[in-house]
Order: structure tokens, then C-alpha cells, then sequence
């Protein structure tokens, strides 16, 4: 495959981590196109101009947006978590049984976010990034994640998925912003809740 | 070299089951680039294309295992003009054999994919990275052996 495929081990718990800055590329002459494709459904075409110069995305600049990502779910970023999405990803994730707008998953999420009294926290394991085209990113990893919740009676909810996978992929759009164009979250066996 | 399509996505998602659901050895291998990265539904890391084959050789394609799968609707983002993500919704049925040698009979009426689909030199559509997962927990039933 012509791709390249690094692998970076990655051990963080968010919240005792200096996020790095992503690293905004310098060309911005490239172009691209995104049309409806296919009769009618959800498909997408995410084609960059063939005949512009085209930038080429840093392994750096997917290991910031997967750390952004996380220190926003965490809330420990004050970051939006839509500006990390391409208007027209899908995704799957949590219980959904299909794949979804990112708008539709994305306000579920931010509602989970913001929540008063809520705490979380990720620790990632070996990032692998594979570089299919030089715009388009595919990260895969696994994650552990903690989370807890104000419940009725005074109570706490604790959530904890120890076995996540995540499959993320990225884009670099024509602004030379990089977003996700495509995400997988699941967990290999059920959260243990306690 | 022609861009991919929506299309010949669907097809390729369409031949991977078929080739799965038959046990058609040789069809399911070849649907997978060598050095694909994958998530099996119920595997706590990703595994290579070479791994995963002999895994799933030794739970689905033998003579005591059998494979069904219903696809839904196949969403197709074509990211570039040899590389296209398909996701979309399964219902699969399957009994495997398990390492320890029990059969096991598993429904997973909402299972998840996501296929990352790319030209290798040949021109050929492969796999280059497979997440499946289901949204609902599973629970194999244990079959009795025969």
C-alpha cells in the first residue's frame, strides 16, 4: 500500500497534559469540493482538487486533534467540539444502531459535556495512524474512560468503559483546517458501572 | 485510474459478505489489503488482516461454524478517488467455535461497520481498516457439542 503507517504509544491522563498546539499548515492554496453523490442518500464526496497544490497533513497535527478531542470530552477544554467535525461526518457511536449526522451525535454529546457536577477522564493507548492520501488521516486506538454523574438522591453514577476502540478519520479540508470526517467509537465489552 | 464510486463501494461491501457468509475462503481474504488494521466486534485492540484471517478461519469457516448477515444501508464517503469509507447497520448470526474448542452461538441483531476501502496496485478494492462493533451488549449461548 503506498500509505504510511506510523504507530506512537501514547499513554496520557487528560487533565496532567499540556495540550500542543496543532500545527496550521502553511500552504492554503488547495481547493476542494463537497457535493451531494449519490441518489439521494447520505453519501458524501470529499475529493480534493486534482490540480491544485496540495497540502500534506503532519502525523503532529493528528496526534493535537486527537488530544483536542479528548480535552474536550473530558471538559477540560473550553474548545468546540463541532469545529473538530467536517459538516459532513458520520458517525458511529455510543448506542446509536446506525450511522448519524454529526450534528445529531454532537449535541447529545455536548449535552452529556456540559452537564453540572459531571467529571471524566481518558487515557489513551497506542495511537496508529496510517496516512492513505497525503489530506486524509486514519487513526485507531484504544481508550479507557471514566465518567461520573450527579444521580437521583444525592447519589453518584460512575461509568468507567475500560475496553474502547476508536477509529477516527481525518480530513484536511480547503481552509487547512483538519477535521473528522468519519468516527467509530465502541467498547469491546460492556461499561462497568459502579 | 477510474475514481471510486458509491457504487462499486456497495458492491465490494456487498461480495465481502457474500464471500463471508459462504465461507468462501479465498473471496473473504482477498476483500482485506494484507495489512489492513481491524476491530473485531469483540476484540479489545485492532489486529492485522493476516491475524484476523486465521482467527476468523478457525471460529467461522469451518465445518461445525456457520456465518448469516442481513446489511442495512450502506453509507459511502468517498474521500478521495481511490479511497471511500462505507458505514452502515447488520444484523449477523453466527455460531463459532471458540478457542477452547465450545461452539457458541452469538446474535447480533444491531451490529456496526465501518470499511475503509482503497485501490491496491492491482486496481482491486481492498479493506485497508474494518471497525465492528454492536450497540447493544451480546451474550453468546453455549451450544452443545455434536
Amino acid at each position: 500500500m503506498k500509505g504510511r503507517r506510523l504507530k506512537t504509544r501514547r499513554q496520557l491522563r487528560l487533565g496532567k497534559f499540556n495540550l500542543k498546539k496543532a500545527i496550521t499548515p502553511s500552504v492554503s492554496t488547495t481547493w476542494a469540493y463537497d457535493v451531494e453523490g449519490y441518489d439521494g442518500d447520505r453519501d458524501r464526496t470529499l475529493i480534493r482538487g486534482y490540480v491544485a497544490l496540495m497540502s500534506s497533513l503532519s502525523l503532529d497535527q493528528v496526534r493535537a486533534r486527537i488530544d483536542e478531542f479528548w480535552q474536550i470530552m473530558c471538559g477540560k477544554s473550553t474548545g468546540r467540539l463541532e469545529e473538530l467535525y467536517s459538516s459532513s461526518a458520520q458517525l458511529l457511536t455510543g448506542k446509536a444502531r446506525r450511522p448519524e449526522a454529526a450534528t445529531v451525535a454532537l449535541a447529545r454529546r455536548a449535552r452529556q459535556i456540559a452537564a453540572p457536577g459531571t467529571h471524566s477522564e481518558a487515557e489513551l493507548g497506542l495511537v496508529d495512524i496510517e496516512l492513505p492520501e497525503p489530506w486524509v488521516a486514519i487513526a485507531s486506538y484504544t481508550y479507557r474512560f471514566h465518567h461520573t454523574r450527579p444521580g437521583g438522591d444525592a447519589t453518584v453514577q460512575q461509568r468507567h468503559t475500560l475496553f474502547g476502540r476508536a477509529t477516527q478519520i481525518f480530513h484536511l479540508d480547503e481552509s487547512g483546517a483538519l477535521r473528522i470526517v468519519h468516527e467509530h467509537l465502541s467498547a469491546a465489552t460492556n461499561p462497568h458501572k459502579g | 485510474m477510474e475514481a471510486v464510486t458509491p457504487d462499486q463501494i456497495r458492491g465490494r461491501v456487498q461480495e465481502f459478505w457474500e464471500a463471508f457468509t459462504s465461507q468462501a475462503r479465498d473471496n473473504f481474504q482477498e476483500s482485506y489489503s494484507p495489512t489492513a488494521s481491524c476491530f473485531a466486534a469483540d476484540g479489545r485492540r485492532s489486529e492485522p488482516a493476516r491475524l484476523m484471517w486465521v482467527r476468523r478461519e478457525r471460529e467461522f469457516f469451518g465445518p461445525k461454524s456457520s456465518v448469516a448477515a442481513k446489511v442495512g444501508i450502506v453509507t459511502v464517503q468517498v474521500l478521495a478517488p481511490a479511497l471511500a469509507v462505507a458505514s452502515y447497520p447488520f444484523h449477523f448470526s453466527i455460531v463459532r467455535i471458540l478457542p477452547n474448542g465450545s461452539r457458541v452461538e452469538v446474535e447480533v441483531p444491531f451490529g456496526r461497520a465501518t470499511q475503509v476501502f482503497s485501490r491496491d496496485e492491482k486496481g482491486r478494492l481492498v479493506i485497508i481498516h474494518e471497525h465492528l462493533s454492536s450497540a447493544e451488549p451480546v451474550t453468546p449461548k453455549e451450544l452443545p457439542q455434536r
